[in-house]
């Protein structure tokens, strides 16, 4: 990437305005996939002295700000906590450490890049967003939006609920993108399956009334198996075709829903 | 013995480490001019006109090269010795470029950005020409790759540039026919390999100056830089004494550095400009411009008795030396030569193919050189025959492999490019590679499979191999080895450490031999100036040949170190007794130390400097042999394999640094399983590439392959220096084969196209499981 | 524009595009252990510490940087060269060219992690490719590195 000019806004406020003064000024995030970008940006709004790296723990909630690099969060106790270290699991999968110091929490949310191993945990997790401006939104209604998001990510709050995760990257090498990533969360309330890598970006579905009160648990999960596949389409790439995904998802849904409920026991 | 075969650290790992300057950009002058490549978007075009007057014109540009500002000069970029095997079928730059990324011009300025501007502000039209993208299909395709006049083979390599064929053999020995027809069981199958990238941690890079004598030095990442020397100088017409080469340390080569790349394109710059240029490569320009490894079709058939007997070996294989012919005869002819071997109680044998240009990536040297590719082949296509003898794989291969005292008529037909040397096995422990393999890798209890609790299985795999030790006959080493005063040695070699630790080693048979600690051999690698010469490191011939070099110059330098006591002495050369340390007259057991006669002939009296230059060339190239034998879990719901264990079992004869030689055997083993896993050179319909980068071409880490077993047979190889012979290629041949064969133990597929990726496995098992059901 | 670094202990003031790497800043500036292997954050040879933190200095812009403190093994010789102890013991060293980062990695991890296992070493270490050793021999000499040497 061309990058013309940096600037440090003053606040976020600042941000916000420059960031809309033209379609070549970019917000930036850590900057970890710049060097593959062939953009040239006028100006780069960067947030690095606004304190947005912080995470905060609530009663009911851990909310990271957009700065916060992936390693920090993975090494952050109130994470591990969640959903049983789901979230830890599926960030230490990602790349190595030397790029997860650089990566940060809102460019792996902004960039809603098909092949991440976050956001669909993020989904699973209900997590919600704050912008500088649009305040409050769920995870899934941004990604469920094709809309360009012209706004400054602040934070991303993840609610505290007793939850059993399950997390499952398939790649071809631990620095390779996932070929699919797979993830179950139950709650008190809910099962959600989420794909990642479909290569599309991730896409969840609830198997809830699937497994609730189900007597024959291995007819139930194979049920709920096949509701996934028809609700989440999967595609084909350079790294995987549309059919091998599909016995992936089969595969590791199955399995997924087995863990989370073999936990709970 | 006090060095050879212990463990020595490396001589140079701390330094590095540290960060000390030691590579080509490390070294690179400041000052130097930026050389960029524009390179071919097309996979076959012809330049129609090239406008640059816009790039030379933008500041800061110094020099902008295209087709026509450069000599005229077929060659080849092969890195071989001369005259090469290779046909002269490439141009410094030429009005057709026929791979995408093939060099259109050439650029530099005196900063990066600059020259990249400069790139872009070059005017081409093209003549955009019907690519060869298919190698099955290039032969007498109506598109001709080198329709070009004034390309040559050096000599008969079966060379038809017309009808796309860079080069073609056939060779046969015993009946055919006849053996077949007193075979039982015959099965023929067809095989695929890949195009490899080399993927060394460090870009090629070179730099040139011009120094305060008016000669041109090449600072470059180069395994051959002898090679590199002449080839600039018969291309470039510089006189060649005008050339000086220097080899600083090199980031891992493994072939890929045994070829000329950037250095045409800096000494050009530089002698043009009379300015320091350099050149350094960006990972996607290495892997789409540099080198791969031959991606093959080899057609295998072969007959048994019903007792297992093997009588013949039948191939055809077809080769894909892509743009140019950069080692096109003998990559193909290694694939049949150091592998065919390994059986050699059959009556007959025939290999045979082409190796056809197209238009993709060159293809060039890469460890394993053709072997992987024969090897994965004959040793899938061995346990095919197993199965249908109904005989184990084990049993069959002790009752056919080659065994010590044997030879195979192969090695007298087969050369590389040209007829072989006969030799007999003096070393070959095979035998123990084998059982002491199946002991560690507890075959007897794990073969052919055990199913898991949770469904996975775990299965076993093995395959033999062997490489070469240099080439017989044409490569040779020399050294040089010089005594100071205080006692110490300057240790220098042609000879070219890229990180396999050469240097090391080779210091320590010089120490070795001197009796000295290997601190106080200092060694020096490379400069074509400063060190004698050596064809360089390839062909795995660097501790057998150039350490052949290194132990005759040891010995005549203690020749003449007693010599030179017998005269403090005043008695005859047989008086003196000399531990590497302490000269002794037998007659009087009066004592002289080496400190104090290196400085009485430095300082006081008899003055003179002592060296001593010895060089070798071999006669035969005694193989190492393995067992390699893999150790997997299977999973059979979607393909994935973990690797429990690679146990190796080599005879590499006496290991000279075990530590470095195991090394040299998990670094092989590791880059082997990465071929036989995923590593794959994708391609889009137009023939560029996608996976250009290491986000979209994946390597092993260390997270893929968790457990090797390394063992060394006891071996000693009376021709080699203390008895060793090469280890540098054999570790990467068996991965392939062992893991189609583990595969196959598991789930009764057999998979014949590399790489096996768990999509590939689940399709075959899925077929396998229609054609049960219907 | 000028931007204060702390590279290897030493303050420096470096004029940076706003546009270049680390990588780039710190091989202008002659500290050349750093070297570059990839240019795509994926091989980790060019890793440094930033505040202790290892980090892909090829994808980091230098004008970020105001007032971090950049190690490289140029400023770590005394515990680069404890751990070389190790790794020149294990034969763990081949070309060298991935060793530096590697070397940090190691380095930043013994100042990180109590008792990590073998698994927590290899997760650590996993995006530092090499292409000579086949990891095995690294991977011991680090786990003796960390059990060790204190």
């Amino acid at each position: 990437m061309k990058i013309a000019s940096l600037y440090h806004p003053k606040d976020v406020n600042d941000a916000l305005r420059v960031s809309r003064e033209s379609k070549d000024t970019v917000v930036f995030g850590g900057g970890a996939w710049l060097k593959l970008s062939p953009r040239r940006v006028e100006r780069a709004v960067l947030l690095d002295t606004l304190n947005l790296a912080e995470i905060r723990v609530h009663d009911d909630a851990v909310v990271i700000g957009a700065m916060c690099t992936l390693r920090s969060m993975e090494t952050h106790e109130a994470i591990l906590d969640i959903g049983q270290g789901i979230l830890v699991d599926a960030l230490e999968q990602i790349m190595g450490v030397g790029l997860r110091n650089i990566a940060t929490i809102g460019g792996s949310v902004m960039g809603k890049y098909g092949f991440s191993d976050i956001l669909p945990v993020l989904l699973a997790l209900e997590a919600s967003l704050t912008f500088a401006e649009a305040k409050e939104m769920s995870l899934e209604s941004f990604m469920a939006s094709k809309k360009r998001m012209n706004d400054v990510l602040l934070e991303v709050s993840i609610p505290r609920k007793k939850a059993i995760g399950y997390f499952k990257k398939v790649a071809t090498t631990p620095l390779d993108f996932s070929l699919l990533n797979v993830t179950v969360v139950k709650t008190d309330t809910r099962i959600t399956v989420v794909l990642g890598s479909r290569p599309g970006g991730a896409m969840g579905h609830d198997v809830t009334e699937y497994i609730n009160g189900a007597n024959d648990i291995d007819k139930a999960v194979k049920r709920a198996v096949e509701s996934v596949l028809e609700a989440i389409p999967l595609g084909q790439n350079v790294r995987a075709t549309k059919a091998y995904r599909e016995q992936l998802a089969k595969t590791y849904v199955r399995r997924g829903l087995l863990e989370v409920m073999r936990d709970e026991s | 013995m006090k060095t050879v075969n212990r463990k020595t650290p490396s001589v140079d790992g701390k330094g590095i480490m540290l960060g000390r300057p030691a590579f080509t950009d490390d070294l690179a002058d400041k000052g130097s001019l930026i050389i960029k490549v524009l390179r071919s978007p097309h996979a076959f075009a012809r330049i129609k006109s090239i406008d640059v007057e816009k790039a030379r014109k933008h500041p800061g540009v110094e020099l902008v090269l295209t087709h026509r500002d450069v000599p005229r000069v077929a060659f080849t970029r092969a890195g071989q010795g001369y005259p090469e095997p290779s046909p002269h079928d490439k141009f410094v730059l030429d009005e057709y470029v026929r791979y995408v990324g093939d060099e259109v011009a050439v650029v530099a300025a005196i900063d990066e950005t600059i020259a990249m501007e400069a790139l872009d502000l070059i005017d081409i039209d093209y003549e955009v020409l019907d690519p060869v993208l298919d190698f099955e299909e290039a032969i007498d395709h109506e598109s001709v790759i080198h329709p070009e006049d004034g390309i040559r083979e050096m000599f008969p390599i079966g060379f038809e540039p017309k009808r796309n064929i860079a080069a073609s053999y056939r060779m046969d020995f015993g009946d055919l026919d006849k053996a077949f027809s007193e075979s039982d069981v015959i099965i023929e199958k067809t095989f695929h390999t890949q195009a490899q990238a080399h993927v060394m941690m460090e870009p090629h890079a070179v730099n040139a100056r011009l120094d305060f004598q008016d000669r041109l030095v090449i600072i470059s990442a180069t395994q051959t830089p002898f090679h590199v020397r002449r080839i600039l100088s018969q291309t470039l017409d510089i006189p060649i004494e005008k050339i000086r080469v220097i080899k600083p340390r090199v980031g891992g080569g493994f072939g890929g550095k045994q070829a000329i790349h950037g250095e045409m394109f800096a000494a050009l710059v530089t002698m043009r400009t009379g300015k320091p240029s350099k050149l350094v490569y960006t990972r996607k320009e290495v892997f789409e411009s540099t080198y791969t490894r031959h991606p093959m079709k080899l057609h295998v058939k072969l007959g048994a008795t019903k007792e297992g007997a093997l009588k013949a070996i039948d191939w055809h294989v077809l080769s894909n030396t892509g743009a140019y012919g950069e080692h096109a005869l003998t990559v193909f002819m290694v694939a049949g030569s150091k592998v065919m071997p390994l059986y050699n109680k059959v009556d007959a044998g025939r290999f045979h193919g082409d190796v056809v240009y197209t238009n993709t990536t060159p293809a060039g040297a890469y460890r394993g050189y053709g072997a992987i590719q024969g090897n994965f082949a004959l040793e899938s296509a061995v346990d095919i025959l197993c199965a249908e003898l109904g005989m184990d794989p084990i049993a069959f291969r002790e009752k056919n492999m080659m065994r010590e005292g044997e030879t195979s008529p192969v090695f007298e037909i087969m050369g590389e490019g040209t007829e072989g040397t006969a030799m007999t096995m003096e070393t070959c422990k095979l035998d123990y590679c084998l059982s002491r393999g199946l002991e560690l890798v507890d075959w007897k209890n794990i073969y052919p499979r055990k199913t898991l609790k949770d469904g996975k299985i775990r299965s076993v795999g093995m395959a033999l191999a062997m490489q070469g030790s240099g080439i017989p006959y044409i490569d040779m080493g020399a050294a040089t080895i010089k005594l100071n005063d205080a006692g110490f040695y300057n240790l220098t070699v042609g000879a070219t450490d890229i990180g396999q630790g050469s240097d090391t080693v080779l210091a320590q048979i010089a120490a070795e031999t001197l009796g000295v600690h290997i601190n106080k051999v200092i060694v020096y690698s490379s400069d074509t100036d400063l060190t004698p010469f050596d064809t360089g490191a390839y062909a795995s011939s660097t501790t057998y040949v150039s350490g052949n070099a290194v132990h005759r110059a040891a010995l005549h330098m203690r020749e003449m170190l007693i010599e030179e006591a017998a005269v403090v002495f005043g008695v005859d050369v047989e008086s003196i007794d000399f531990d590497g340390a302490t000269f002794t007259n037998k007659e009087d057991e009066k004592t002289i130390t080496l400190e104090k006669l290196a400085n009485r002939i430095t300082y006081n009296e008899d003055q003179k400097q002592l060296t001593a230059t010895s060089s070798y060339v071999g006669t035969k190239s005694p193989p190492p042999f393995m067992a390699g034998f893999i150790d997997i879990l299977i999973d059979k719901e979607t393909g994935e394999i973990e690797i429990l264990d690679y146990v190796s079992v080599v005879d590499c004869g006496v290991p000279i640094n075990p530590k470095l030689a195991q090394g040299q055997v998990e670094g092989g083993i590791v880059q082997g399983l990465g071929m036989a896993l995923y590593e794959d050179v994708k391609r889009t319909k137009n023939g560029s590439l996608i996976s250009h980068d290491l986000l979209n071409y994946k390597i092993p880490t260390n997270m893929d392959v968790k457990k090797l077993t390394t063992e060394f047979a006891l071996s000693h190889e009376d021709s080699g220096p203390y008895g060793a012979k090469s280890v540098g290629e054999i570790g990467i041949d068996t991965p392939p084969a062992a893991l189609a064969n583990a595969i196959y133990n598991a789930l009764g597929i057999r998979l014949t196209s590399l790489p096996f990726t768990p999509e590939k496995i689940i399709r075959a098992l899925h077929e396998k499981e229609g054609e049960k059901t219907s | 524009m000028k931007v204060k670094l702390l590279i290897n202990q030493r303050p420096r003031v470096v004029d940076v595009e706003p546009d270049e790497y680390l990588l780039d800043t710190l091989r202008r500036h002659d500290v050349l252990s750093v070297k570059r292997g990839c240019d795509a954050a994926s091989c980790g040879v060019c890793t440094v510490l930033i505040d202790g933190k290892p980090t892909l200095s090829c994808s980091v812009l230098s004008a970020r940087l105001e007032g971090k403190a950049i190690t490289t093994v140029e400023g770590e010789r005394e515990e680069v060269t404890r751990f070389y102890t190790y790794f020149g013991d294990e034969g763990a060293d081949q070309c060298g060219f991935c060793n530096p980062g590697l070397a940090l990695t190691a380095i930043s991890m013994k100042r990180t992690f109590d008792n990590p296992s073998e698994d927590d070493i290899r997760r650590y270490i996993v995006a530092n490719l090499c292409r000579c050793s086949g990891y095995v021999a690294q991977v011991r000499a680090i786990k003796r590195y960390l059990e060790e040497s204190s």
